[in-house]
């Protein structure tokens, strides 16, 4: 037995898909004013559009590889078009002096950069967010929220 | 986060291997008693600290960690933690944990509360705990996260502590693949660390692997002979790969080592309803019912009883049923399903429906969180329990 079993959902319950959806929650530095943003100005931030924070921070942009499990989704729903559009996006030379952009290979390495960053916004799987950083909303929404847009599969 | 006295430990180790000599001599031979320890040659600081003033409260609350969530024993660890709150009214991280092993929603409130209100007690990491506690519970989820990875991160060698957090991601957030890391990270560092086994087992099963429980089950009895629960767990994974005679097998083995040990008594109620015996489904269920006096758990026992005339297609005997139980809970502040009691099933409804529950993603529902869904179901009847928001 599990101590946190209830024999109770086995009967009243019906068959539940296993289910392997995470949630990525956008990260920035704890002094970063900003607690809540939009999917649109993310998307801003992510083509480089947006430079700057309220602060006037320069922002620099942290992310886990493309091509790693969860990044593709995240890349789509923040980027819109195609992982590979995305992609060039992100790897674009032009943006190293707008809104550069740091490839990294693993969530803890995220979060270290953007914990000793001002200016970093990240995005790693909520699983593995610390006190470090700050989790903002995105259209009103956080993490777990129904509805939440960066819930992902 | 850890039983201070090693020979408070072995006393209580050898006491809970049953009363006869023969028992507690197999018990003895078992690696229980270094489990809940740091790695080894670990300071104490390794481990999450408990602040009270009181022994007897340090000693219940200790007792109670080792009853509920080591050995499973779940209503003697929420006697002891009664007892230490009792012991130490002061005492946070009691009133916090409390709180969040019980599925009674009117002591989960109480024991929040009062845990708020002596927080200032607390230690910084203890209330890091708590938060992540309360949080975990109550629906305060990104919060209740940093506060834990922060904890792990901390305290790395801090086995049950890490046990506690990759239960909850494996059984109430579907999080798998965080669970298993961290519990494969503990059997790297101590293969024999019983709760481990047990709940990687389960978290495989859980995610759908159900065939790579068995090794582990195996693992859990040759490490706890003499102890209930890997018989009960056995039978639950057995259950899940829809062995039932297996099942039934261990459960019985696990009552023969315990004939206290109830919730192997509701495995037997369980696995007969799931063969379709309701009759003998009923008469096991009320045996588990008497069995416990935990009121909402024996609430919880009763609906599974009701439960069993709806799967006999005794619809009127069971909305009748359910009916009763639902007044009985409003009146005792008990929470119930009254929006989860399945609707009326024609014949063919219930033979589908029986057949569906033999699968092991059906099964697998089981290990819902009774936190969980005791907080659901409160939430649903109650507005002062309503979840926070982050």
């Amino acid at each position: 037995m599990r101590k946190r079993l209830l024999a109770l959902g086995l009967l009243l319950v019906g068959v539940t898909a296993v289910a392997f959806a995470t949630d990525f929650a956008v990260i920035v530095h704890s002094s970063n004013p900003i607690r809540v943003t939009t999917l649109v100005e993310l998307g801003k931030i992510f083509k480089g559009k947006t430079h700057t924070w309220p602060n006037e921070r320069n922002i620099t942009i942290v992310l886990r590889d493309p091509d790693s499990p969860g990044m593709k989704f995240v890349i789509e729903k923040i980027l819109g078009g195609t992982v590979e559009e995305g992609k060039a996006t992100l790897n674009d030379p032009s943006r190293k002096t707008t809104v550069p952009v740091v490839f990294v290979s693993s969530d803890e390495e995220v979060i270290k950069i953007v914990e000793s960053s001002p200016g970093a916004i990240g995005v790693v799987d909520v699983y593995n967010i610390t006190s470090g950083v700050k989790v903002i909303k995105i259209d009103d929404k956080q993490p777990f929220d129904p509805g939440y847009v960066l819930k992902g599969r | 986060m850890r039983i201070q006295n090693p020979f408070l430990y072995s006393v209580i180790v050898l006491a809970m291997a049953g009363a006869t000599v023969a028992a507690a001599r197999t018990q003895a031979q078992e690696p229980t008693i270094a489990t809940h320890t740091a790695a080894d040659g670990a300071p104490a600081a390794e481990v999450v600290p408990v602040t009270t003033s009181s022994p007897d409260a340090r000693h219940d609350y200790e007792l109670a960690l080792l009853y509920h969530e080591d050995l499973l024993f779940v209503d003697k660890g929420l006697v002891s933690l009664r007892k230490a709150v009792k012991a130490d009214p002061r005492f946070a991280l009691g009133h916090a944990t409390l709180a969040y092993f019980t599925t009674d929603p009117l002591e989960e409130r109480r024991e929040y509360a009062l845990a708020q209100k002596y927080m200032a007690n607390a230690s910084p990491d203890e209330r890091l705990l708590i938060r992540w506690m309360d949080g975990a519970k109550n629906g305060g989820l990104v919060p209740a996260i940093a506060a834990l990875n922060d904890l792990l991160a901390k305290y790395p060698n801090d086995k049950r502590l890490a046990n506690q957090a990759s239960e909850w991601l494996c059984a109430n957030q579907a999080a798998y693949e965080h669970g298993e890391k961290i519990l494969k990270n503990v059997l790297r560092d101590d293969p024999n660390y019983f709760p481990a086994l047990n709940n990687l087992a389960y978290c495989y099963a859980l995610s759908g692997q159900p065939n790579l429980a068995p090794t582990l089950m195996d693992q859990y009895v040759a490490a706890l002979p003499a102890q209930p629960n890997p018989q009960d767990s056995y039978g639950e994974i057995m259950r899940m790969l829809g062995d039932y005679p297996a099942a039934l097998d261990h459960y019985g083995k696990a009552l023969q080592i315990d004939p206290s040990f109830n919730t192997s008594q509701v495995g037997i109620a369980s696995t007969y309803a799931l063969m379709g015996d309701q009759e003998r489904a009923r008469a096991e269920y009320l045996k588990a019912i008497s069995g416990t006096k935990e009121r909402a758990t024996k609430l919880d026992y009763r609906i599974l009883w009701a439960m069993t005339f709806y799967r006999e297609n005794q619809l009127e005997r069971g909305s009748r049923e359910f009916a009763k139980l639902a007044v009985e809970a409003h009146a005792a502040d008990l929470p119930v399903y009254t929006k989860a009691a399945p609707p009326p099933l024609a014949p063919a409804s219930c033979s589908s429906a029986q057949a569906s529950t033999s699968s092991s993603r059906a099964l697998s529902t089981s290990f819902f969180s009774s936190r969980f869904l005791a907080r659901s179901r409160a939430d649903k009847l109650s507005p002062v329990s309503s979840a926070k928001t982050n």
